[in-house]
């Protein structure tokens, strides 16, 4: 099963949990920071609405 | 004079010409091929040095046997234990090394590669058998005649099936849908980053195989056909790929409702002509094939099964 490691928000309202949360300003930082945790943590960037990415790991799963 | 020494030396002879052909059948069985495998010299003196062992056992259980020697049987399954072990040892190689590959083969290829090597020597065996038989019980000449039709026959068994006997192979276009990825009308996953969406655009090939009948789509059906499909396409045309990249991975998801299986692949030489024929010549593996039509029709008015 794939987990989730950590979540990228431009709105901290909306999300809140066990995994870690960055917050973003805008977008455009949004989209960086995902990029950047893609590339550190390994772990693939899903964009689950405008305003939010989860990074998922799968390689402890079945993919 | 050479003639007449193997009339003379039946067993001796027999025995050579046994050696030989199991050993050239062993060869036979070798290439290497596209699959890369056993690629190194090393690899394959192991298997050179086995084959040779597998023809001479085969061989020499026939003269024994012949002069009564019944005891001679256990050497043949001696052999037998011998060759198990080849099998223990190629999953435990390709095991170790699966996990540093950023297309790993599956644990289902490699199971079928590891029994591929192990019946290979059983075939040694059986051409240095026939061989040797023929060539001690009739003049030693039909021997060679013997040797070349058992070559053929382990020939033969080689050719295993592959995925064009039972699916057609088409290329798709990749198409997103904000962040989701599509190959022809298959969802295969969310791609968060617009660099790596960009990625997949440029550099990947849709591949969209359809199965010819219920018992194909339940074998394309199976994760470890599929991961071998992936690995062989990988190898061939190489990949586009590297660790912290987690989304650019060649990926099959099924389309449920047809049966179909759509492939991304991410391959270093954009050639789909070349992907289709890749995927097309993937052997089907024994883990996965089923025959489920052909069961049920067996099945049909009898309810006990032994």
């Amino acid at each position: 099963m794939a987990r989730i490691v950590a979540l990228i928000t431009t709105r901290k309202e909306d999300v809140a949990g066990g995994a870690p949360i960055f917050i973003a300003g805008n977008r455009a930082e949004l989209e960086k920071t995902a990029f950047m945790l893609e590339k550190l943590l390994d772990c693939g960037a899903h964009e689950l609405n405008h305003s939010l990415f989860l990074l998922v790991d799968r390689n402890t799963g079945d993919h | 004079m050479i003639w007449h020494w193997m009339h003379t030396h039946r067993d001796l002879t027999g025995v050579l010409l046994g050696t030989l052909f199991g050993l050239g059948a062993r060869l036979i069985l070798m290439r290497s091929d596209y699959r890369q495998y056993p690629a190194y010299p090393h690899g394959r003196i192991v298997h050179i040095a086995l084959g040779l062992i597998a023809a001479a056992l085969g061989s020499v259980a026939v003269p024994s046997l012949y002069h009564k020697n019944y005891t001679a049987i256990t050497f043949l399954s001696l052999a037998a234990q011998q060759f198990r072990e080849v099998r223990n040892m190629e999953r435990t190689t390709l095991n170790a090394i699966d996990k540093m590959e950023l297309v790993p083969r599956g644990a289902a290829y490699i199971e079928g590669i590891a029994v591929a090597f192990e019946g290979r020597n059983y075939l040694a065996i059986f051409a240095a058998l026939i061989t040797s038989m023929t060539s001690i019980i009739f003049p030693w000449w039909t021997g060679l005649a013997a040797g070349f039709l058992s070559l053929l026959v382990v020939f033969r068994f080689m050719r295993g099936k592959t995925i064009r006997h039972i699916a057609d192979v088409q290329t798709a276009p990749i198409r997103f849908d904000g962040h989701n990825m599509y190959v022809g009308d298959v969802y295969l996953m969310n791609v968060g980053l617009k660099e790596n969406r960009e990625i997949i655009e440029k550099r990947g090939i849709g591949i969209v195989i359809t199965p010819k009948n219920g018992n194909a789509r339940v074998t394309i059906a199976n994760l470890g056909q599929r991961q071998a499909i992936l690995y062989d396409v990988s190898t061939r045309l190489g990949v586009y790929r590297d660790t912290g990249e987690p989304l650019l991975i060649p990926l099959g998801k099924l389309a449920l409702d047809t049966g179909q299986l759509a492939l991304v692949t991410l391959p270093r030489e954009y050639d789909p002509r070349m992907a289709i024929a890749a995927v097309e010549s993937v052997p089907l593996l024994e883990a996965a094939v089923r025959m489920p039509v052909e069961a049920n029709r067996q099945g049909e008015g009898r309810a006990d099964h032994g």
